[in-house]
């Protein structure tokens, strides 16, 4: 889908409903840090609009996904550097847990038992799994996302779900 | 198991409430930003420095071209048919026996000294046989 340049308001705002959900699960799942990763969508959002005010953007919904797995890479080493100088202990009394969670929450420990497994995937895996189980894609949308073939989208994907499931087995065992 | 459970593993969390509204306000203030307002004129801008420099290229090169042609006339290498132009191997318009002035017409570069990617040869053939 070619766009005009720039990106009228209204399309960029029927975009953002549309895939707001799906860009903030991504990033969460590089961040798992609710405000970052809220921060991150929204940053994101913001070039796609900057950028179509210089140059028309053929497929705005790679260029966002790629835009947003780019800055939550970014924000993720920010943030780790952050950390060396917070104590846990600081963040708990803040009432959240070193990423800004409430430590309470059935799903919050779900994704934090989860969060163990999926950053032990390597880069170019993660990217796949996020996208692929996260936003209801298919192979060739994802490709095009991350720029490499269908069939490498395909393989990298089931790699990265077996290394998840002998992951999860060995945590079980 | 993860197929079948992949919403287990992978839950599909909602965003805070309010994305929106702060986008757009991220967008007025992105609007009010001068770097669109001014947009159009900067590029004008920047087109025309382009032109500028363009210009300024071709007449340098053109003047240096002239220059050349001056020193080679005052150097009394122009019209003297006891000098024959020679070259380097680097430089392919220059052949044994060509005109100076052709020679500088088919390079379309200014030529004339010694520094430089031209370097020319002037060598006096004359009936003396000297090279």
């Amino acid at each position: 889908m070619a766009l005009a340049t720039p990106l009228p308001r209204r399309e960029l705002e029927d975009l953002y409903l549309a895939l707001e959900k799906p860009v903030y699960n991504v990033v969460y799942r590089w961040l798992w840090h609710r405000e970052e990763a809220m921060e991150v969508v929204q940053e994101a959002f913001l070039k796609l609009w900057q950028k179509s005010h210089s140059q028309t953007i053929d497929d705005p919904r790679a260029y966002l996904y790629r835009t947003a797995i780019n800055l939550a890479k970014n924000r993720q080493r920010t943030l780790r550097v952050r950390n060396l100088f917070a104590t846990r202990e600081w963040m708990m009394r803040q009432g959240t847990t070193d990423d800004g969670r409430s430590a309470d929450d059935d799903l919050e420990q779900r994704l934090d038992n989860m969060r163990v497994h999926i950053e032990k995937l390597p880069s170019k895996l993660r990217e796949v799994v996020t996208l692929s189980e996260l936003t209801d894609m298919s192979y060739a949308d994802v490709a095009k996302i991350l720029k490499i073939k269908a069939g490498t989208v395909a393989s990298r994907r089931h790699r990265a779900l077996a290394r998840l499931r002998k992951s999860l087995e060995d945590d079980h065992a | 198991m993860l197929d079948e459970d992949s919403q287990l593993i992978f839950p599909r969390l909602d965003p805070p409430a309010g994305g929106l509204t702060s986008l757009r306000q991220r967008l007025e203030a992105d609007r009010s930003d001068s770097r669109y307002r001014t947009a159009g004129p900067r590029r004008a801008l920047g087109a025309a420095a382009a032109v500028a420099l363009v210009v300024c290229l071709a007449v340098g090169a053109q003047w240096q071209r002239q220059e050349s042609l001056a020193n080679l006339q005052r150097w009394g290498f122009i019209g003297d048919p006891n000098f024959d132009i020679m070259s380097n191997s680097q430089q392919p318009h220059a052949q044994p026996g060509l005109s100076v002035e052709n020679t500088l017409e088919a390079a379309a570069m200014p030529v004339g000294n010694t520094s430089g990617t031209v370097m020319f040869y002037w060598v006096e053939s004359t009936a003396s046989g000297d090279d």
